[in-house]
Formats: C-alpha cells, sequence, structure tokens
C-alpha cells in the first residue's frame, strides 16, 4: 500500500512541477495605466508590445509619410543622453530589440529584454519615446533612403497595380497616399516640424493596448510599465478612423506599353477580425490560393498553363478594412481566358467549399498556435491584436483549442456568409496590351482609376 | 503514519528534481544517420513528440547542380521542374499533401509533406524523380512557359538580379558557378524535351542523392517504407575543381537601372591555409557582425556613422571549396555622395581596418554576442530548427552535417588572429568585380 501511496505521490509531484503554462490577466499599474500581463514562468526574457492609436494617415492636413519617418528615426537618430547609434550596440550587448512600426490606425512598439536587464534597457526606450533628438541630418538620412526606394519601386509592374487597386478603393482619402508607393514628391517635404508634430499627438501614455508577456509579478510589471511611458503626455485629440471605401465591381487595365509582363488582380471586402471566424478564414486563403495543392494555382497553372503561380491573401487597409485578393502574374496572350478561368475557379470554390476532411490544412497552424506557450513574442503580439480587436488578451491562448474545434461545416459556412460572391470582385490587370482585358475601363495612370465606371 | 510525511516529501523532492531535468536538461533529440538505404546518404531531424502535428516531410536532394552541367544555362532547372510534376501527382481536393522543388548551383532539391499513416506512399512518390517523365508531351513543352514565368517574375523585372547574372560570368569564367541557374529568356523558350529527358537521366541518380526525413519516425519505420529504387551503372557528375581566373579588377555596372542607388563589390580569394566549410561560414558571420558595428574596426562606423557616406550597408560570404571563399560589400550611398566617392571610402576604409587588425575590444564584445545567438540545448523547438536549418544547408551545398557540439567547438576556438587573418587575406587580392547599379549620384 506505502509503495502504491509512494508512486501515486511521485506522479502527482511531478504533475506538479511540470512548466505551467502562461497566465493571464488585465492589470493597471501604479499611475493608472492599463495592460495586460501574460505571466510565464521561468521565462528569461520580458516581451512589451503597445499599440497606439493614431488617424495621421487618415486626415488631410498631415503628410503621410512624416510617420514612416517618424518611426525610423527615433529608432536610428539617438536620444537625450544618447548619440546616434549608440543603442543600437548597447542593445546587441544585452541581446535587447527594441522596434517602433507605423501601422494606419496604430503605431506599434516592441521592446524585449532579460529580465535583469530591465532597468537599462527601459531606461533607454523610454528616453527615445519621451526626447527622441530627431537631429536634422538623420531627418535627410532617413528620407531619402525612403524617397529612394519609393522612387525605385514605382517603376514596378506590382507597384503600377497595387496603387491602381488603391485609387480604385480608397479613391482621394488620405489613406491612400500612406500606402502609395508613388509619393516621392510628398515625402521631400517632410520637415523635423512635422515629424516633431507626429511624435507630440501619437506617443501617448494612453495607448489602446498594451501587453507585457514574461516572468514578472503584476506589480513588477506595472512598475516598468509606468518607467516605460512616464513623461509621455497625455493625449491631445480623439482619432477618427472611419473610412468608406468603394468596392463596386470594376474591371480596370492600366496600360503600361513599357513593361514585359501583364498582372491581373481581384479585390473584395471581408469582415474585419473583430467579427470573429478569422481562423476559418486562415483555412479558406489556404484551400483558395495557398500552394500548389490550391483551387486557383490548379486552375491558373496547372490546367491553365498561364502564370507561375496565382495566390490568394488577405490584405489589411485598416483595422475595419480587410481586403481578398487574388492574384499573379499572367502570360499577356492569356489575360482574357484567365479572367474567365480565376472566376470560375473562385465560383466553384464558393460553391462546394472544402471536404470533410481539413486536417491537413489545420496542421500548419498547430505548431504556430503551440508555440504560443512558450513563445513571449508571438503570444504577446497575439494578445495584442485581440485587444484591438475588442477581445479578451486571453483569446491568444485558447487558439489552439478554436483551431481543434473547427470543422468542415463550420469553415463552408463562413465561406457562404462572408466571402464574396464571384460577381463582387473589383478586377484590375496591368499589361502592355491595351486589349488584353476585352471591355475593360482602359487608363494610363492609376489616379484615372477613380473615374472608372 | 509516522512514514507518511517523510515519505511525501521524498517524492516529491524526486517528483520535482525529475520534472526539472526532464524539462530543463534532458538532451535533445539527436541527428540520426541512415546507413541502409539506396541512396548515398541519410538522415533523420527527429520531431519531439510534444511538437509532433502528425507530419512528416521527406527530402530527395540530387547533390548535382547548375553550376556541374555543361550545354544550355537553366535546363537543370526546367528538368527540375518536369521531375517534380511527374513525381509529385495531381493534389487531392482534400489538401492532404504539401510539395515543392529547388534548383542551386550544387544541388536540386524535392519535398514532400504528408500525414505520417502515408509515409511509404510519399516517398514511392518522391522516388519517381529518378524515373522517366511520365507527363504528357504538350503539358511538358508548355511547361517551357512556366519557367518563362517565373523569369519574369524573378529576372525580368529585377536589375539587381540581372547584374549578378552579368556579374558571375567575370567573376567566376572558366567556372561552372559562372552559369545562371534559371537561364536566359530566349534559351528557355526553346529548350529540347529530349535533350530534358537526357540530361535529366545522366543528373538524377539515387547514389548522388541525400534522403532527408523530418518528423516523429524512427529509423526502422523509415527503412520499412523505403522506395525500390532501379540501380543504374551511371556515375555522379563530379564537379571539377575550382580555379580561381587571373586575379584582376572588372566592372560590370547598369547605370540605367531604376533602383536605389547601390554599390556591390565582389572579391573571390585564396585563403591563406584550408579551411573546413564550418570554420568558413563560423568566421565570415563574425567577420559580417564585427564589420557591421558601429564599434572601432567596424566599417559601419567608418562609413555610415563617422564618415555620412553609406546610409546602409551589408557584408557577406559564399563558401566556393576549402580554399577559396567570395567576400561581398553591398552599400547604398547617402544623397550627394557618388557611388565613385563611396567605393573610394569602402576601399581606403576596409584597407585601414586590414591593415591596423580588429581591437582586441572590438573582437571581445562582438564574439561574446556571437555565442549568445545559439540555441539553448533544451530549447526543443530551437534546436530542432537549428538542425533543419543546418542539414539541409549542408547537404544543398554538397557537404556533410555537422553535429551541434562539433560547430559549437569550432565557434569556441575562433581567436581574433582567424578574424585579422581573414581580413589580411581578403585585403591582399583576388578576383573582384565591382558593380554599379543605379545612378552615380541619387537624384540627379
Amino acid at each position: 500500500m506505502t509503495r502504491i501511496i509512494f508512486v501515486l505521490l511521485t506522479l502527482f509531484s511531478i504533475t506538479a512541477c511540470k512548466k505551467a503554462e502562461p497566465i493571464s490577466s488585465d492589470e493597471t499599474s501604479p499611475s493608472g495605466i492599463k495592460f495586460s500581463l501574460m505571466q510565464m514562468a521561468d521565462e528569461e526574457n520580458v516581451v512589451v508590445q503597445v499599440a497606439w492609436p493614431t488617424d495621421w494617415a487618415f486626415r488631410s492636413d498631415t503628410n503621410a509619410d512624416a510617420s514612416y519617418i517618424g518611426t525610423d528615426l527615433i529608432l536610428a537618430g539617438g536620444a537625450e543622453g544618447y548619440a546616434a547609434g549608440q543603442v543600437g550596440e548597447k542593445f546587441a550587448d544585452l541581446k535587447a530589440e527594441g522596434s517602433l512600426r507605423a501601422g494606419a490606425d496604430f503605431v506599434f512598439g516592441f521592446l524585449k529584454f532579460k529580465k535583469s536587464d530591465e532597468k537599462e534597457v527601459v531606461k533607454i526606450a523610454n528616453a527615445h519615446l519621451v526626447s527622441p533628438t530627431l537631429d536634422q541630418a538623420w531627418l535627410d538620412r532617413v528620407r531619402d533612403g525612403i524617397s529612394s526606394n519609393m522612387a525605385a519601386n514605382v517603376v514596378k509592374p506590382e507597384s503600377q497595380l497595387y496603387d491602381t487597386v488603391r485609387w480604385a478603393i480608397l479613391g482621394t482619402h488620405p489613406l491612400r497616399k500612406f500606402y502609395a508607393s508613388s509619393s516621392g514628391a510628398d515625402i521631400n517635404l517632410v520637415t523635423r516640424e512635422n515629424v516633431k508634430q507626429w511624435v507630440a499627438e501619437t506617443l501617448t501614455r494612453k495607448p489602446k493596448a498594451l501587453v507585457v508577456a514574461g516572468a514578472l509579478t503584476a506589480q513588477e510589471a506595472g512598475a516598468m510599465v509606468d518607467e516605460l511611458l512616464a513623461k509621455l503626455p497625455e493625449p491631445t485629440r480623439a482619432t477618427n478612423t472611419t473610412i468608406t471605401a468603394n468596392f463596386a465591381p470594376r474591371r480596370i487595365l492600366l496600360h503600361a506599353p513599357q513593361i514585359t509582363t501583364s498582372q491581373l488582380f481581384f479585390a473584395a471586402p471581408v469582415p474585419p477580425t473583430r467579427d470573429g471566424n478569422d481562423v476559418e478564414d486562415l483555412l479558406l486563403i489556404d484551400a483558395l490560393g495557398g500552394g500548389d495543392a490550391s483551387a486557383l494555382f490548379q486552375a491558373v497553372r496547372t490546367e491553365l498553363r498561364a502564370s507561375y503561380g496565382f495566390s490568394a491573401g488577405i490584405d489589411v487597409y485598416a483595422q475595419t478594412l480587410r481586403i481578398l485578393f487574388m492574384n499573379g502574374e499572367i502570360e499577356t496572350s492569356k489575360m482574357a481566358q484567365a479572367e474567365k478561368t480565376v472566376r470560375q475557379a473562385y465560383h466553384a470554390f464558393h460553391q462546394s467549399g472544402v471536404k470533410t476532411d481539413i486536417s491537413f490544412l489545420k496542421a500548419p497552424y498547430l505548431e504556430a498556435f503551440e508555440s504560443l506557450k512558450v513563445n513571449p513574442v508571438v503570444l504577446s503580439n497575439t494578445a495584442l491584436q485581440a485587444i484591438l480587436d475588442d477581445q479578451p488578451a486571453f483569446r491568444a491562448l485558447g487558439l489552439r483549442k478554436e483551431l481543434d474545434a473547427i470543422t468542415a461545416d463550420g469553415v463552408n459556412a463562413r465561406l457562404a456568409k462572408s466571402f464574396p460572391k464571384v460577381d463582387d470582385f473589383l478586377v484590375v490587370a496591368i499589361s502592355p496590351d491595351a486589349n488584353a482585358l476585352p471591355g475593360a475601363c482602359v487608363i494610363t495612370k492609376p489616379e484615372e482609376a477613380v473615374n472608372c465606371p | 503514519m509516522q512514514i507518511f510525511r517523510p515519505l511525501f516529501l521524498v517524492a516529491l523532492l524526486f517528483g520535482c528534481v525529475g520534472g526539472v531535468y526532464h524539462f530543463y536538461f534532458r538532451e535533445p533529440e539527436t541527428l540520426i544517420t541512415l546507413d541502409k538505404t539506396p541512396f548515398k546518404s541519410g538522415y533523420i531531424i527527429p520531431t519531439p513528440k510534444s511538437l509532433d502535428q502528425g507530419q512528416i516531410t521527406v527530402y530527395l536532394i540530387v547533390q548535382t547542380g547548375e553550376a556541374e552541367m555543361t550545354g544550355q544555362e537553366g535546363m537543370l532547372h526546367y528538368i527540375e521542374h518536369l521531375a517534380a510534376l511527374s513525381a509529385f501527382g495531381k493534389p487531392d481536393d482534400a489538401f492532404k499533401r504539401h510539395a515543392n522543388a529547388w534548383t542551386n548551383s550544387k544541388s536540386v532539391g524535392y519535398w514532400f509533406t504528408s500525414a505520417r499513416a502515408d509515409l511509404k506512399t510519399s516517398m514511392a512518390n518522391l522516388s519517381k524523380i529518378f524515373e522517366p517523365f511520365s507527363l504528357e508531351q504538350k503539358f511538358s513543352i508548355q511547361e517551357r512557359d512556366i519557367v518563362l514565368r517565373e523569369y519574369d517574375l524573378g529576372v525580368a523585372n529585377n536589375p539587381e538580379a540581372q547584374l549578378y547574372a552579368d556579374a558571375n560570368r567575370m567573376l567566376y569564367v572558366g567556372s561552372g558557378l559562372s552559369r545562371s541557374v534559371i537561364g536566359r529568356s530566349p534559351d528557355i523558350a526553346r529548350f529540347d524535351l529530349a535533350e530534358a529527358q537526357a540530361m535529366h537521366a545522366a543528373s538524377h541518380l539515387a547514389q548522388d542523392t541525400v534522403l532527408v526525413v523530418v518528423g516523429n519516425v524512427s529509423a526502422d519505420e523509415v527503412y520499412a517504407a523505403l522506395p525500390d529504387i532501379k540501380k543504374t551503372d551511371l556515375k555522379p557528375v563530379v564537379m571539377p575543381e575550382f580555379k580561381m581566373a587571373e586575379a584582376v579588377t572588372g566592372a560590370v555596372d547598369k547605370p540605367d537601372a531604376v533602383v536605389a542607388s547601390k554599390l556591390i563589390w565582389r572579391r573571390v580569394f585564396a585563403l591563406s591555409a584550408p579551411k573546413t566549410f564550418d570554420e568558413i561560414v563560423l568566421q565570415c558571420n563574425l567577420l559580417r557582425d564585427i564589420l557591421t558595428s558601429n564599434l572601432q574596426g567596424g566599417l559601419e562606423k567608418a562609413l555610415r556613422y563617422d564618415q555620412f557616406m553609406a546610409r546602409e550597408l551589408g557584408v557577406g560570404c559564399q563558401f566556393i571549396d576549402n580554399q577559396h571563399v567570395e567576400f561581398q560589400f553591398l552599400a547604398h550611398p547617402d544623397k550627394k555622395v557618388s557611388l565613385t566617392q563611396l567605393l573610394a571610402g569602402f576601399e581606403k576604409s576596409f584597407a585601414e581596418i586590414a591593415a591596423a587588425g580588429i581591437p582586441q575590444e572590438t573582437f571581445d564584445r562582438v564574439k561574446a554576442r556571437f555565442d549568445q545567438d545559439w540555441p539553448r540545448k533544451n530549447d526543443n523547438i530551437a534546436m530542432r530548427k537549428w538542425m533543419e536549418e543546418h542539414v539541409l544547408d549542408r547537404v544543398s551545398q554538397q557537404q556533410k552535417p555537422t553535429s551541434f557540439d562539433d560547430v559549437l567547438k569550432m565557434s569556441d576556438a575562433i581567436k581574433l588572429s582567424d578574424i585579422d587573418d581573414f581580413l589580411k587575406t581578403i585585403q591582399s587580392g583576388g578576383r573582384t568585380v565591382v558593380s554599379k547599379l543605379g545612378k552615380e549620384i541619387e537624384g540627379q
């Protein structure tokens, strides 16, 4: 009997000492900043992810490119007490990482460091948020670099195609300029004052979401959050990111005689991730256009022999503006037939959906969702996205179970209810042949797309 | 019950120690060598049970690449398309497999991912890469159009890819490494199917192929699933010994390209003494980290921070053989700095750094960072990833994989004198091609 008890107790104690899964909680720092904590026992790194709301790209009185320059300049140009280039070496020594990225409706901050280096790293990050040097010489360098890359991109057929698509969908709304590869003239007008204004109104002590992941208590994390955002101003304005897009189905061809290849692009709206069922969307996109077994690849490459590959994806113009796209490079002489083939393949997919066994579609996501338990970067990023969609941060920890529970019927119900019908698509092409897409509205500049009926 | 409490504590202690050992000190699954296959060699990269998603990926990597071919450049890549299409077959509606293939200068690789239960079938399918193409003739000829579309995507609208191909012809003149893997568009349009079939038979030999299996699978399970391969007496193609052409400096420019102006400086040089593949890769990577730092001895410090000449720069190496390496310096100039000024600035700074040597403080600092980049042995996910990348990279480059411990030992053994020797050897000369891509001065 004693032996049995011993064995049972041993098993019990092994279970008791098994590495714990992350625990999610909603917290408030001593100074009143709300954040989500993902406690990960024994994790040596701490990760902080922040999303500041912005409508800079949605306004006509701003220069959209100032946000790109601002994020790069803060990182490269130094801060009070830190010369340019100094912190990069310090972070490399500490194996710490930091970044800022400008999105359309949020600016994302990222910080990763060893817990033992917290004080030093957080002090450096705070200095760069509160007192960036915004040195003119570095501003010129950053701006010239982005400007050169834009000038090189603008001649690429795919850039001209995407610009045309955005002219068709966004028209003259300022958000179009935020994504445009052809705003070379605008970027050269960005001044230090523009960047200072962007910094002042964006980097505040009221982010929309802030997630901390690591082996910290709520008290430790709260104190760290206060240090990180110390001396940042309160927001001075409410952001407004409402936008009306034009998804009327049209057929547009950008005639570009100088290029050698043709491309075809289909676009239609899908509901925002905040409405749910976004995991089903991942599986549907893979089945539709995610590899050599997908419906589009089989139709356009294997059957029609018109393209190296024709794929599908979802593009996020803004939190509430998601676009299902299908695109690929097409042999010019087969453009008209390719358009018909894509329509037929999509219609057939929309009608029949996926087969009953979806285990292989799920497989690539199993490992990714499993890694949420042990990877503080992936976990905190997923939690941040959940919060931005007004969902609880702990959804990130349940994604694996969500995926397990998804059935083929559920996926097909999502397809029928939320994916566009075949006649809902805007079709845009770029080609050296003006007659490649008979009956299309033929234009010679991307901006003319706005006038196509 | 007197005995209960001590027993409980002992059990708890043992249990905790066991648990901690299991999660923190357990040896990771190591590479398994397969020595009873019809192939040149074979390996299993085990997936820990905790990460097993019920799938197995099988790679067959033919260790003959474009550099060993004669005749039209790009034909081997066309052959890869035809062999893959023959082997993979049409996917079923349930997407029950992923498959793809690649070609490079030294190998042609094919991979097939399927459910664990389908291992035998997928290995049988994959091994059809050794059999004559089973495609309809019309479909095979149409595949040239697909390759042309791939050329359009990767080369036709990519001035940098075109410049690299041109520079390769000058840098590697007389060697198969000068050949383009994808070929040239007029040639692709004229590829002959009968010629492709013949070259396929000569280049795709099981005895020249390495099998790599990734998944939660044992050697016995792989042996049981091995396909029957017809034996042949053909001998694998062997790459002639690399002979560096005359150590001169040439220029391959593309001033009309609409790109952000870029300087690309490439030098093939002979090492002062032979080194293993891993030694070369490790020392090159450490040298790269030093030169791209803002520390004394860094090109980044000299050209980006002190002189404000390059807004962005990078360096890299390419293994050629145990005695030869290619070194590359790439940089975008700052506004108002010409590509010629940037070239002069680079050559001057590089010569000064090579002559002075890397300061010990810089070496120690960067080496300490370098040492922290290795995955921890108890981190199953990171170790599996490292092993997969290492094995596939080495096999694709016609090399044997090295154990993690041996790579670590080689890394630990790197001294400052090794790096200084590397730098001085690059500086002492070699066959060099300087390329200016885009306008001499941006914006003018």
